[in-house]
């Protein structure tokens, strides 16, 4: 449709909705955000009011009959993005949804399977934003083969406050709302295999150091998803990484990760200062990492682009969301059952 | 004893045996070194010129079944381990043999079975030594409930044993065939897993449960013959472990991750945080409110340090018990050593005790 205008509807207006989607569709030419539906009636017409949006729908499914509307975007939580690509694939819509893509490996791969049979329509997730800020250093000092051969990985994606027992309860913590989908592992899988390819076979160990929480009724319940898990992989390219996340580790280092080759180490430091040294350096040195070259945020141009046939999804197409929900069920299964598991399922 | 002096006889006199335990014998009243069997006539007596040992030994068989002669010190790799010390025992000789204990849990069994079986006897493991000076300052806060719950424990280790150049840290393709890289005389041991678990489990106790990842990025080396041989032994491990104390482990040990220099040990906690950094050892801490860690002094009278040959003599005269390191303890890891390896192989987490 190159020339027709693009109409969006929104299906979930939580905060990413608010502070990514619509500001970045508002700056797409030829594109109207013509209704909304929340989670309610009331939250929906606030956000409407705010953002200049004419429709509001008590129902996502009365917005999919919206014959005026031609690409959605799914701001909800995992637990419903499977039932709600369905739903707009099978009424023609575009579709853009939030991540991570779904609850579990078997909802991913089926809605690439939906994308596949609607080859007239555009697909996309939206992509983590965790290394916008250094990819494209990053990226540059793999392609120039600064490490050599890859050996190691190191990840720690660690909160530094401690333990928050008897917390309130957040939908991450929710095995109903996030499936599989555990702290921010998905995120940093998805990163980590756009620079070094897919993993073959995972281990891992999860503990959940806050048992109990209490919900929005103020009703203490059990947490099922781990807040603390360690997780050991091999790629297909033969080396070893290990990713380490918690929401409990005190006055720890924070966000780090170090890439060990035969001949180089790159470390990424807390605030994405990048450090590097080569066979015969005595030390890491800082990485120039200016700000003005630094990847910028382009999601709701890059689906809109893909409508309008000026490019292709590459951040996120379907079958990226399936590499990372098989590899987040993994985790979740290894730390189950104590055994390692082989990549693809 | 004769006369009240205790004999001692050494097998193997590695490097150290020669820069501890026997000058650390000779510091001791009372102890002469009697004899010694190294692996030829020759660097025995070598060894023995040096520190005035008057009987060298063709083979470890006859110093052992010597009747002028009350103690061993075990000083071989750990392929003879098990061996020597059941025939020291038999010969009922005390027994001080160096780390690691055995070649895998097995040999360790067995070696703690013969050393019940004569409660008369001494027998002790050279402890590792790493930590001895912060030891009971951490164990101290530990006590004292200064991290609450530990819930997670982190320690990286960077590797230099075996290397030419320590201060190189990539992957050194250049090193010769260490005996360490031997399987068949290092057993399941791979760089210094054994050493730092022991110092683990003096402040959180051992495993209950252990997954493991291991890789061999250097995979052939250079005999002292010339021959290329094949390379068995890790030298990158990643393990994690549930702790019988309720935390989660992750360790790792790396011969290959380049400028990465030292060791780290984090224990966290729900009420506050130790990291100790080095070698030299220094130890900092945070409590929940606080905005960093800052450095924690160790006292000069909780400063411990290497009493080994003192504290094997002492026990023999049966004037104290070993503290470090007696086999039970050693039992302990090298069955977390076997695990390692066990679930590297198999790619499945390993319970222990095995």
């Amino acid at each position: 449709m190159p020339d027709e205008e693009i109409r969006v509807g929104l299906m979930g207006a939580g905060g990413n909705v608010r502070n990514r989607h619509i500001p970045g569709f508002q700056g797409v030419n030829d594109l109207s955000i013509v209704a909304l539906a929340n989670r309610s009636m009331e939250s929906g017409r606030a956000i409407a009011d705010q953002f200049n949006i004419p429709q509001v729908y008590g129902d996502w499914r009365e917005l999919l009959d919206d014959e005026s509307i031609n690409a959605v975007c799914i701001g909800t939580w995992p637990y419903m993005h499977l039932t709600m690509t369905r739903a707009a694939l099978e009424k023609g819509k575009h579709v853009l949804t939030e991540a991570r893509m779904a609850s579990s490996a078997e909802e991913a791969r089926e809605m690439l399977k939906l994308s596949r049979a609607h080859p007239d329509l555009v697909t996309m997730l939206t992509p983590t934003s965790t290394a916008y800020r250094v990819e494209r250093v990053i990226r540059g000092m793999l392609d120039e083969g600064y490490l050599g051969e890859l050996l190691s990985v190191e990840v720690h994606a660690l909160q530094t406050g401690f333990a928050d027992r008897m917390g309130d309860l957040h939908w991450r913590h929710d095995w109903e709302m996030s499936g599989y989908n555990t702290l921010n592992i998905g995120a940093q899988y998805e990163t980590m295999a756009s620079w070094l390819g897919r993993a073959t076979r995972v281990m891992a160990m999860g503990k959940t150091h806050v048992p109990y929480r209490r919900n929005g009724s103020g009703e203490i319940v059990s947490v099922g998803i781990p807040d603390h898990l360690d997780v050991m992989y091999e790629l297909a390219a033969g080396a070893q990484v290990h990713m380490r996340f918690s929401a409990t580790t005190g006055l720890s280092t924070g966000n780090q990760i170090w890439f060990y080759g035969t001949e180089g180490t790159i470390h990424i430091g807390p605030g994405a200062a990048i450090f590097a040294g080569r066979r015969g350096d005595s030390q890491l040195t800082e990485v120039p990492n200016p700000e003005d070259q630094r990847v910028g945020y382009r999601v709701e141009e890059e689906f809109t682009n893909a409508i309008r046939g000026l490019g292709q999804v590459k951040h996120n197409s379907f079958e990226v969301g399936v590499h990372y929900m098989e590899w987040t069920e993994a985790v979740a299964r290894s730390a189950q059952t104590g055994q390692s598991v082989n990549l693809p399922l | 004893m004769a006369n009240g002096i205790v004999r001692v006889g050494l097998v193997g006199a590695g490097a150290n045996t020669r820069l501890r335990h026997a000058p650390g014998l000779r510091a001791q009243d009372g102890v002469e070194i009697v004899s010694v069997a190294n692996r030829s006539r020759e660097s025995g007596e070598r060894f023995a010129g040096e520190f005035e040992i008057p009987t060298v030994y063709d083979n470890w068989v006859d110093l052992i079944n010597a009747d002028d002669t009350d103690a061993i010190c075990i000083g071989t790799w750990p392929y003879m381990h098990r061996t020597l010390t059941l025939a020291a025992l038999a010969a009922n000789k005390h027994v001080l043999c160096e780390a690691r204990m055995a070649m895998n849990a097995k040999e360790a069994h067995d070696m703690l079975d013969a050393s019940r079986l004569k409660p008369n006897l001494v027998a002790q493991i050279v402890p590792a030594p790493g930590t001895l000076d912060v030891d009971s300052t951490i164990q101290g806060l530990i006590a004292d409930g200064y991290l609450g719950e530990i819930l997670a424990i982190k320690l990286r280790v960077s590797n230099t044993e075996g290397r030419a150049n320590r201060n190189d840290t990539f992957a050194d393709t250049e090193a010769p065939f260490h005996w360490r890289q031997n399987q068949l005389l290092s057993g399941y041991n791979a760089m210094s897993m054994g050493i730092w678990y022991e110092q683990l489990m003096r402040y959180v106790g051992p495993a209950s449960k252990v997954s493991a990842m291991t890789k061999v990025c250097v995979r052939q080396r250079l005999d002292e013959d010339g021959v290329l041989r094949a390379v068995s032994v890790p030298d990158h491990i990643n393990v994690l472990c549930q702790m019988a104390c309720g935390a989660q482990a992750e360790l790792s040990w790396s011969s290959v991750s380049g400028l990465q220099k030292g060791n780290e040990l984090w224990l966290l906690g729900t009420e506050g945080t130790l990291n100790l950094r080095g070698a030299p050892n220094v130890l900092y801490g945070g409590r929940k409110g606080d905005a960093e860690l800052t450095e924690i002094p160790i006292p000069p009278e909780k400063k411990g340090a290497w009493r080994v040959e003192e504290e094997w003599i002492n026990a023999i005269r049966g004037e104290e018990q070993i503290t470090r390191t007696p086999f039970d303890v050693g039992v302990q890891y090298m069955e977390f050593t076997e695990a390692v390896a066990r679930s590297s192989q198999t790619g499945q987490a390993i319970s222990l005790p095995l």
